[in-house]
């Protein structure tokens, strides 16, 4: 099935009479690439779930004032970027715990997710990953996973290309030596 | 072009990732992605509801929010009870609600047996079941007179009681009649001799009979009677 353009989206958007065509248009292009991006950062899936639907509301309240100079889905990609970092933020104030705690608590939740397929070197490349800081880990997801550029990166995390060079070069180097390295026990 | 050269550049640093299958390994459950779009639809319709309709329409008593915070707090830390922590003051044995449960249903099984027991027909053996258990509750019987010593004692006390009282009466009689006889003696002590003559001979006198003669009864008859009836009398 050909895929509507944001142009074509945006257009029908501005009309009131297709403005819930367009919505699901909308809707149907981008909901699996912004589940998975959330749900990378964030590893479980309810969670992910709640923050999907809020992203899209968020989507529909500002669409109007959504200006052509940036791309759809970048404009897209960072909203449910801040939206998952401003969840695990207040994760990490309810329970008033360390970084590394809650680096922790998504490493468990990982194991004992019934929503996880993958075999034991996948399950160890997600540990890896929870090792990263957080930033560091959304530039390794969005690089490694959805082959965004690094000028669509930095459009969405508002950093220089070079910074995010940088921090995905760190990242693959950390994560090649955790494979390499850590014992698989899991 | 530019993409695959900046995707893979990064492949030569790390060598054992790049030869990592790039899949992810999460799961969603089934038909996830079918009934997204709608659960997202129907999130921003109520998000649309909400903005349209800011007031739910319902109103509250004057002051109610103020005075709220104040009654809550005193249900919820005012007065002396609410300090006192929630504990009976009581206590048992250890272990004794485990050895009362077992105690009771000792109880009640030996009872019902020997219940069973008794109200089991003649021939009828324990193993067969009785169609409908009949309570059979033994009489008990309690001994008025738990030994002969005992009943003859009693009765023997009866008798002395009895005699005694009667022989209390008949003092008591004797006494009120020596009392009585004092007392008249007293008092014909203290009456004049000439009123007691005086009474003796006024009733001697009341004592004479009037007899009448022959001559006065006769007139009476014949004034009182006619001839028929005499004839018919004598």
């Amino acid at each position: 099935m050909k895929q509507v353009e944001d142009e074509e989206i945006l257009a029908k958007f501005s009309v009131e009479r297709t403005r819930n065509e367009a919505f699901n248009l909308l809707i149907s292009k981008y909901q699996e690439k912004i589940y998975w991006h959330v749900r990378r950062l964030v590893i479980d899936h309810d969670d992910a779930d709640d923050l999907v639907q809020e992203v899209f509301i968020k989507v529909w309240k500002n669409l109007e004032k959504f200006r052509s100079d940036s791309k759809l889905y970048t404009w897209i990609y960072r909203i449910a970027t801040n939206e998952s970092i401003t969840f695990l933020n207040k994760k990490k104030q309810q329970n008033n715990t360390p970084l590394d705690e809650v680096v922790e608590e998504l490493s468990e939740s990982l194991v004992a997710s019934s929503y996880f397929n993958g075999d034991k070197i996948q399950m160890k490349l997600q540990q890896a990953l929870l090792t990263l800081p957080e930033k560091q880990r959304l530039i390794f997801n969005m690089k490694y996973y959805d082959d965004l550029k690094y000028d669509e990166i930095s459009e969405i995390l508002g950093t220089s290309v070079g910074a995010l060079k940088a921090s995905f070069h760190i990242a693959v180097k950390k994560i090649e030596v955790f494979m390499l390295n850590e014992d698989i026990s899991f | 072009m530019t993409t695959d050269v900046e995707n893979n550049e990064w492949k030569a640093e790390a060598p054992y990732l790049a030869s990592l299958p790039r899949t992810t390994p999460f799961r969603v459950p089934e038909q996830y992605f079918e009934t997204l779009p709608s659960a997202i639809t129907d999130s921003v319709y109520t998000e649309r509801l909400k903005e349209e309709v800011k007031s739910a329409g319902y109103t509250v008593p004057e002051n109610y929010f103020e005075t709220l915070q104040e009654s809550i707090s005193l249900q919820t830390t005012g007065g002396a009870l609410a300090n006192i922590p929630k504990i009976q003051g009581y206590s048992t044995p250890d272990n004794y609600f485990e050895k009362l449960q077992a105690s009771i249903l000792a109880k009640t099984v030996a009872e019902t047996s020997a219940i069973e027991q008794g109200a089991r027909p003649a021939g009828q053996t324990s193993a067969e079941p009785t169609l409908a258990p009949v309570v059979k509750k033994e009489t008990r019987i309690v001994r008025l007179w738990h030994s002969d010593l005992l009943k003859y004692a009693s009765a023997a006390c009866f008798i002395l009681v009895t005699a005694f009282g009667l022989y209390l009466n008949q003092q008591n009689y004797t006494t009120e009649s020596a009392t009585a006889d004092i007392a008249n003696e007293q008092m014909l002590y203290d009456i004049d001799e000439q009123d007691i003559i005086d009474h003796v001979q006024g009733n001697v006198i009341e004592d004479k009979v009037l007899v009448p003669s022959e001559a006065e009864l006769e007139t009476y008859i014949l004034n009182n009677y006619s001839q028929n009836e005499l004839s018919t009398d004598l």
